[in-house]
């Protein structure tokens, strides 16, 4: 094994590549505070999973960690032998918070579900419900003046509250989906 | 020029109290063996789900994570959601 000695590195210049070895498991020290920023020509890439970067402070303080980062897709559904027109979802993950959107539009609803989406990329947190909304609706199965999505706790579904009247209370959940029916929704939410 | 498309089991992640299954599966386009492109596609399984169809890996570590005592705990939960709605 070889010694890593302390050296002092006065200037880099041209395209030089500082090499510690392969399998060393020192720690790259910059003696003091980088003053004037710090600015990199590729991507910073960890050689282990759900390391990151902790954010306005000073130590190690698990609250301020950003760990997680991740964008894709999902499928929403609704269960049983439904088919769709129209199915398609996104999701970003940032940390714990996810933001998914998604479009359903039934094509026939068969033994599906007539009130809830499942397919939620992640799992809820189960201790917090969480909101969403709905951009565009077409062929519900009931006239409605309000249509809320939400999670339900700690799972990976998404119910809608809906009301069918003005009211000074949110609605509940009532059967929204038929054969044709098109919603567009979003929903942010904590995972577990 | 080779373009090759496969889908593989890009992470598998069991969380919370009634240990959800998280899983990611990546969409690969290679040419010549180096990936070019890459997407992500992410569904949970709970465990009253069906996961034949499922990866074996993946059947496996829900097989695994999912003990009766997970299994009962879960089936409750659900329960009390839908007596609340």
């Amino acid at each position: 094994m070889s010694k890593l000695e302390t050296n002092t590195i006065d200037t880099v210049s041209g395209s030089n590549t500082l090499t510690l070895g392969s399998t060393n498991t020192s720690t790259i020290s910059v003696g003091s505070p980088i003053s004037n920023g710090l600015t990199l020509s590729d991507n910073i890439l960890f050689d282990t999973a759900s390391k990151g970067i902790y954010l306005g402070v000073t130590s190690a303080t698990s609250s301020n960690l950003l760990d997680d980062y991740e964008e894709g897709t999902w499928t929403p559904n609704v269960g049983g032998n439904a088919t769709y027109t129209v199915q398609t979802g996104d999701y970003i993950k940032i940390g714990k918070l996810v933001y998914v959107t998604g479009i359903i539009q039934i094509n026939n609803l068969g033994t599906g579900s007539n009130t809830t989406i499942v397919g939620l990329p992640f799992s809820g947190d189960n201790s917090n419900p969480f909101n969403g909304s709905v951009g565009y609706f077409n062929s519900l199965a009931s006239s409605v003046v309000n249509i809320t999505p939400y999670n339900q706790l700690g799972n990976t579904n998404i119910n809608f509250r809906t009301l069918t009247s003005a009211s000074n209370s949110s609605g509940t959940s009532n059967t929204i989906f038929q054969n044709g029916t098109r919603v567009d929704f979003s929903l942010t939410y904590l995972t577990a | 020029m080779a373009i090759t498309k496969e889908t593989v089991v890009g992470k598998v992640e069991v969380v919370g109290e009634f240990k959800a299954v998280q899983i990611a599966m990546d969409t690969l386009i290679k040419e010549n063996g180096k990936v070019i492109s890459q997407t992500r596609h992410r569904h949970v399984l709970h465990p009253d789900m069906d996961i034949s169809n499922e990866p074996q890996e993946v059947q496996n570590i829900c097989n695994t994570a999912w003990t009766q005592e997970v299994k009962d705990a879960w089936n409750t939960f659900k329960q009390e959601q839908e007596d609340l709605e």
